[in-house]
């Protein structure tokens, strides 16, 4: 006979609160496209595609859903389009910065550096230091977000960090 | 030895970067240089009317969700007179007859791209709104049985169709239903109450799509993509 079954139980994803995750997934779209022109499509297409339809989700991970979306929309979209010549916003770094050993940058053109030396990251590296370091996710939350695992998220963390580092002058 | 070296040098390139507590702080404190960016207001003021428009439009889809429901009944009400018993375990017509249910949970989420967050029997489903403008509106989990069968209705332009697919082993083919192969894939399809109902197997599982208006040339191009989507994890 036919009987119906309950089905494991789903959250609707709220589109009242998505509003609050704008900062963050546009600071880790930025991260991922080196363009505020291109962030700022990236997030709006994730953001439509996401209140399309209602969502649901099992967990209370609204933002680590939408990074997953984010993170889709730009490797099917966007990552075409980044191979195309394009002009790039950023100030000129055909030098390369002097040695710094402080801890702490000097905050002159740091944001546009590190940008640079964000997006100049090979991608698996680019999209973990987004995810966790941009957008502020946990390593769970990132590992989920970007279907790894929390291992691969921390290793690769370590060695994106090291990269933005090394790029922007670091010397030990 | 030119193949041991090359490996060695994978072996090397793939190891982390030897811990360097100062590098990563120098790091950290460069990218929390960043914490200040905010998004463009215009970004904001997009997103916002986006997400007005899609609360409005939400009462309207649900209001009608129900409508549909409700002359999805009527025509249950007339397909459990007629449906057989099913002595030998569950009928590829009773799996359709499912069809004919309203939906009882919301419809489900998109996941990867071309499939929705929904699966049944290690087969899911697909997200048929980007390639073909059927949108997931609802969904319904039955046991047919002791076979667990997971529906999901798909809207377009007024139209609605039921895919059901049954979980465990499968579902004997119906007899003397019209047979047609296509890309390899044996679907038999049939008319039960003015629905068109076609079955075909995939990995192993039956999958059963039912509804209205629907032409079987247009079901085989769906169940054609789909099995692409699968591809090469499994195909029927």
């Amino acid at each position: 006979m036919l009987t119906a079954v309950t089905d494991e139980p789903l959250r609707e994803l709220e589109p009242a609160r998505l509003g609050d995750h704008i900062d963050r997934l546009y600071r880790a779209a930025i991260g991922l496209c080196g363009s505020h022109a291109d962030a700022e499509d990236l997030v709006q297409e994730t953001y439509l595609q996401v209140l399309r339809k209602p969502r649901f989700l099992r967990s209370d991970d609204d933002l680590g859903y939408l990074m997953r979306v984010l993170r889709n929309t730009f490797n099917s979209r966007y990552r075409t389009a980044a191979r195309r010549p394009r002009t790039v916003e950023i100030e000129d770094h055909s030098e390369r910065p002097e040695p710094r050993t402080s801890v702490r940058p000097e905050p002159a053109a740091e944001v546009a550096e590190v940008l640079a030396a964000v997006t100049a990251l090979p991608p698996p590296y680019r999209e973990t230091v987004a995810a966790v370091d941009l957008a502020g996710l946990s390593y769970r939350e990132a590992a989920r977000a970007l279907r790894t695992r929390e291992g691969t998220v921390m290793s690769r963390l370590h060695r994106g960090r090291a990269m933005v580092a090394d790029a922007l002058g670091y010397s030990s | 030895m030119v193949g041991n070296t090359h490996f060695a040098l994978r072996v090397v390139k793939d190891m982390d970067p030897p811990a360097d507590p100062e590098r990563e702080r120098f790091a950290l404190a460069a990218l929390r240089s960043l914490d200040e960016m905010r998004a463009p207001q215009g970004l904001r003021e997009r997103i916002e009317t986006e997400r007005a428009r899609s609360a409005r439009g939400r009462p309207r889809r649900l209001a009608l969700a129900g409508a549909l429901a409700g002359a999805a009944a009527a025509v249950v009400l007339t397909l459990a007179l007629v449906l057989p018993g099913g002595a030998g375990g569950p009928t590829v017509v009773e799996a359709a007859g499912l069809g004919t249910r309203p939906a009882d949970s919301p419809a489900p989420a998109a996941a990867e791209p071309g499939l929705l967050d929904v699966s049944s029997g290690g087969v899911t489903f697909p997200d048929w709104e980007d390639g073909f403008g059927w949108r997931a509106v609802g969904r319904r989990v039955d046991e047919l049985d002791g076979h667990r069968a997971v529906t999901v209705f798909y809207e377009k332009g007024g139209r609605r169709l039921a895919y059901t697919i049954v979980a465990g082993e499968a579902l004997a083919w119906p007899d003397e239903w019209k047979q047609t192969r296509w890309a390899g894939h044996r679907y038999d399809h049939a008319r039960q109450d003015g629905r068109l109902v076609v079955t075909w197997r995939r990995r192993g599982r039956t999958c059963v799509v039912s509804g209205g208006g629907l032409e079987l040339e247009r079901v085989l191009e769906l169940a054609g993509a789909e099995s692409f989507s699968y591809w090469p994890m499994g195909r029927s």
